[in-house]
């Protein structure tokens, strides 16, 4: 038994290549009238052969490795990332990161302590499938007061406000992802008051010219309308429409622009699917720029007590930063000043 | 004596920017092959260079980069799997099996193959096995290196090899 104990050994280091001349040659003298240790030795052989083709031969993301340069050599501080911190998935901005970002965000409070999970998580992974978003702007974009829905039960209402002529309503066109591309007034049937609006803002050198076409009321529920593959822009009631107040002093007006294909990701959940958020919780946000300046708003409201270290990419909002979340509808958004593009891209 | 500080810093940086570039590719395979998840894997790459920027002012070079950087990423990986498990997430076979087919659904639907249940059962087995059995069938090195970098004899890297197959052998006979 002991004899073959040390064959056995041996046997592994055959299939590893990992034996000296004399062992080698120890163990095929022995293989050859020893049905057991050949056995054994086919067995590993077969074992080996199936553990091998497991392994996957991936590439790993330009982008990775910039991420990490700026996370160690090109930062003063190192900042350690657990990844039992990170609540969020990453959201990776671009390189030009002029952004404007709109979560949906389902949360469920539970009374007392402020537990907050995510509501059928699967109906959220359908109902938002976010790949690949493009936003072109060139002035800054914040939100205001307003309210982001995606309820699909939604769409009869939907059906019968965009025939109702008092109701404003933009459907941007399916196909468009990138919106400076998009500058037919004809792809996105404005309603009256959005035509007045554009009309007011044409001599304006500042306006963007997508703005036009894609600007909203500030307070405004967005919809997903799933019968015609679109998001539409809808007044919310009782606010006054046609005057669209700046959210931000001297700033224009807020806006959101995006369309159905485009959302191809779950990236905006919050919380991260599937997670329960304690009463203690974390978003981690990490930006392509470290320079980039940006606004952090949630709910309309400004954030300003996050936490980023000087010239760093990486953000963190925590619970205590932020006022108490309400259960509801809840969305968060990211400006900034600069004329940039957006793109929201899925990893992997 | 500032200005020295500062060009070592510099120096140190550059290097390490070597490192990153050089072996990035290489920790974010081993990782990806540990855990199936390419979400998991970016996050703990980057970690284990953060940690690796930490503690490279104290590297001494004693060993080839690469080790170094491989001892970091298990130790990362099992820091995460630890975290995961205190978190309540245990994972079934089942999930693992399904953990192994991430990103090719239609394999999964196809059939849970016996390479995909190799796979998921190797994560059933004790850390020192599991690591041995990466560094040697997944990343190719030799026993020399695993025994550089695990910091044990050459000849325990074969043994502990052999209890390793054994073992999954036997779990995988269960299964298939």
């Amino acid at each position: 038994m002991k004899k073959h104990k040390r064959f056995e050994e041996l046997i592994q280091g055959y299939v590893d290549n990992g034996l000296s001349n004399k062992e080698r040659q120890d163990l095929e003298n022995h293989l050859k009238s020893c049905k057991m240790c050949e056995e054994k030795l086919k067995i590993k052989e077969k074992l080996l052969k199936k553990l091998r083709s497991t392994r996957e031969e991936i590439q790993c993301p330009d982008y990775l490795i910039e991420n990490i340069l700026k996370n160690t050599t090109q930062k003063e501080t190192p900042v350690i990332i657990s990844s039992s911190k990170i609540r969020w998935r990453y959201l990776a901005v671009s390189a030009a990161a002029a952004l404007i970002i709109v979560s949906t965000v389902l949360l469920n409070i539970e009374n007392s302590n402020r537990i907050l999970t995510t509501k059928k998580p699967q109906e959220i992974r359908e109902q938002i499938p976010l790949e690949e978003v493009e936003i072109s702007k060139s002035e800054e974009i914040s939100l205001d007061k307003k309210k982001v829905e995606w309820k699909e039960e939604e769409k009869s209402i939907m059906k019968s406000a965009s025939k109702e002529p008092s109701a404003p309503k933009i459907s941007l066109p399916e196909e468009k992802t990138d919106f400076a591309a998009s500058e037919k007034p004809s792809e996105t049937p404005l309603s009256e008051d959005m035509r007045e609006f554009a009309a007011s803002e044409e001599s304006s050198e500042k306006t963007p010219t997508l703005s036009k076409a894609t600007k909203a009321p500030t307070s405004a529920i967005i919809k997903r309308d799933r019968s015609e593959e679109s998001l539409t822009f809808e007044p919310e009631e009782g606010i006054e429409t046609g005057k669209i107040p700046p959210a931000i002093p001297g700033g224009v007006p807020a806006y959101k622009i995006i369309s159905e294909e485009n959302f191809k990701e779950t990236r905006f959940v919050f919380p991260e699917e599937g997670s329960v958020v304690g009463k203690d919780f974390e978003i981690v946000l990490i930006l392509e720029n470290p320079t980039e300046t940006i606004e952090i708003s949630l709910d309309g409201e400004k954030i300003v007590n996050y936490t980023r270290e000087k010239d760093s990419n990486v953000i963190f909002i925590g619970s205590d930063s932020i006022p108490p979340l309400e259960e509801g509808l809840h969305y968060l958004s990211i400006a900034t000043k600069e004329e940039k593009s957006i793109t929201f891209y899925k990893e992997g | 004596m500032k200005k020295r500080g500062n060009k070592n810093d510099e120096q140190r940086k550059e290097i390490f920017e070597k490192v990153v570039k050089t072996n990035t590719p290489r920790i974010y395979k081993m990782i990806y092959n540990m855990t199936n998840n390419s979400e998991i894997t970016k996050e703990l790459t980057q970690e284990v260079f953060i940690n690796a920027w930490r503690g490279f002012k104290s590297f001494r070079g004693d060993s080839a980069v690469y080790t170094w950087l491989y001892r970091i990423a298990l130790n990362t990986v099992f820091k995460y799997r630890r975290e995961q498990a205190r978190e309540g997430k245990k994972i079934s076979i089942d999930d693992i099996t399904h953990l192994a087919t991430e990103g090719n659904p239609e394999k999964f639907l196809v059939k849970k193959s016996d390479q995909q249940l190799i796979k998921s059962m190797t994560y059933l087995l004790p850390r020192k096995y599991q690591e041995v059995l990466v560094l040697r069938y997944y990343e190719g090195c030799d026993y020399s290196t695993i025994s550089q970098i695990l910091g044990i004899p050459i000849g325990t890297v074969r043994s502990r090899l052999h209890r390793t197959l054994n073992e999954l052998g036997e779990l995988v006979k269960e299964k298939i």
